[in-house]
């Protein structure tokens, strides 16, 4: 991690972790961040604007929309590793990437986990020749912001073959898995006409309906209640179709009301008109 | 992208299970998290709405191995798949390292699947991600049920590229490791 006499704090409102962050690449209008210890996703406001960050930020579209959201924690048992900053806030701020090369065996040697092993290996079976480390990342600070000052990468990697390089911030180089082709698939998938995407997304959406709600869809249709029981869902999946596809498309077809009729409605016309329903 | 936690002596990498709606990403990743050696494996969180409709995302570090001395550490998020949380969806693949595509083979799923991967990429080009350098593997899941579609004809749908694809029975943890191995081991060499 690299501390640079300009950076400032942002605090987690969820857990109080503290992170070093630099204002450089932060924009005018903030970024969300997502607290790696707590996954509280999390305003980060410029330096001037810090002491003005609300205890409790609505904390993104999603939230927005699905105000209730709950914690659950499964496990009892505690990650080990020190706190760090997801790569979201890493992307955020400025593309911070890390370069190791490993050789082929070091990948082999993953065939070692399946179903009943997936175990750690305390020491490398073979260790690797070169390691090379660009990073510039802001690593957080644990709950006193002491420790952030401390954690130097020069100063703490011992490895006498680990080079940590000068920070770069261009696009890595295209890796070996270029092989895969997936630019042929990218041919394939991303680009389509913009109606042929407006009717999948339709039948796909209202298919959700019934995907999720299954007992609710029957009693629905056995009440003749369709429209009512399921108001809710058409708007969610209205608001996300028009803003997938764009209103003016949206507006001027009937792609969304037909995929209601076909598979909602069973291929009855409950719905009529165009655009969004009514 | 993949960091370096100096500290802790780990490289961290994001691994995120895409796909359609109850296609089996969560089971996948319920797997791993059962199979795996508790003293590796950090808390699995799940962010659920109130009724449990949807997870938001789960996440599982997993030690692997080490790399001169450097532990590396898979971060595991499932995406919502009901459609209309593009917005989640999208946040998530944000310094994706890894992706596995949990298809769900049921005939009645086809459209959606196709929705999910057109998703997918579009959301991917969204970051200006390049789709070669991104290490990819899909899983055609619940290949138990009745009324499935071939492998052959999930292929042609879903993999024109030809990345590595597995049969899956995730709810018996069938294809969950072999899926993961795979785009674990084209993780670690991306790295590169």
């Amino acid at each position: 991690m690299t501390m640079t006499q300009s950076s400032y704090f942002v605090t987690c409102p969820a857990c109080e972790t503290s992170f070093p962050v630099d204002p450089s690449r932060v924009p005018a209008g903030g970024v969300r961040a997502i607290c790696s210890t707590c996954m509280r996703v999390f305003q980060v406001d410029p330096p001037e604007a810090v002491d003005h960050i609300p205890a409790d930020i609505p904390a993104d579209p999603v939230a927005a929309r699905t105000p209730e959201l709950e914690v659950q924690t499964e496990s009892p048992v505690e990650s080990a590793s020190a706190p760090i900053i997801d790569a979201e806030v890493e992307d955020e701020f400025g593309d911070a990437e890390v370069r190791i090369e490993v050789d082929d065996e070091a990948a082999d040697s993953l065939d070692d986990f399946g179903d009943s092993e997936f175990e750690v290996e305390e020491e490398p079976q073979d260790p690797v020749d070169e390691v090379e480390a660009e990073v510039d990342l802001d690593e957080p600070i644990g709950e006193t912001g002491d420790e952030a000052v401390e954690v130097d990468e020069a100063a703490t990697v011992d490895e006498e073959d680990i080079d940590v390089a000068t920070v770069e911030e261009e696009a890595a180089e295209p890796s070996p898995v270029a092989d895969q082709s997936l630019s042929k698939a990218a041919a394939r998938f991303g680009r389509r006409d913009p109606h042929d995407r407006a009717k999948r997304l339709a039948r796909v959406l209202v298919s959700d309906m019934l995907t999720y709600h299954p007992a609710q869809y029957e009693e629905a249709v056995s009440q003749g209640r369709l429209k009512e029981e399921f108001e809710e869902e058409i708007r969610l999946s209205w608001e996300e179709y028009e803003e997938q596809i764009g209103r003016e498309l949206a507006e001027s077809t009937d792609y969304f009301i037909e995929a209601l009729n076909e598979i909602l409605a069973r291929g009855e016309t409950l719905f009529r008109g165009v655009g969004r329903p009514e | 992208m993949s960091m370096i936690n100096y500290a802790s002596r780990e490289i961290n990498c994001k691994i995120v299970y895409y796909g359609t709606g109850l296609g089996g990403k969560t089971t996948n990743l319920e797997w791993v998290h059962s199979r795996v050696d508790p003293e590796s494996r950090g808390k699995m969180i799940s962010l659920a709405t109130e009724t449990d409709r949807t997870l938001f995302f789960d996440f599982l570090p997993v030690d692997l191995g080490s790399i001169r001395g450097f532990k590396t550490r898979f971060h595991l998020y499932t995406v919502p798949g009901q459609v209309y949380y593009n917005a989640s969806r999208k946040l998530i693949l944000k310094g994706v390292d890894g992706i596995i595509f949990v298809a769900d083979s049921q005939a009645q799923r086809a459209e959606a699947n196709i929705e999910a991967m057109h998703n997918l990429f579009e959301n991917l080009e969204s970051y200006g991600y390049d789709l070669e350098t991104i290490p990819f593997a899909i899983q055609y899941n619940k290949r138990d049920l009745d009324n499935i579609l071939s492998v052959e004809d999930l292929r042609e749908q879903l993999n024109p590229a030809g990345v590595p694809d597995f049969e899956g029975v995730a709810i018996e943890g069938k294809g969950v490791f072999e899926t993961l191995r795979a785009v674990s081991k084209l993780v670690v060499k991306t790295l590169n």
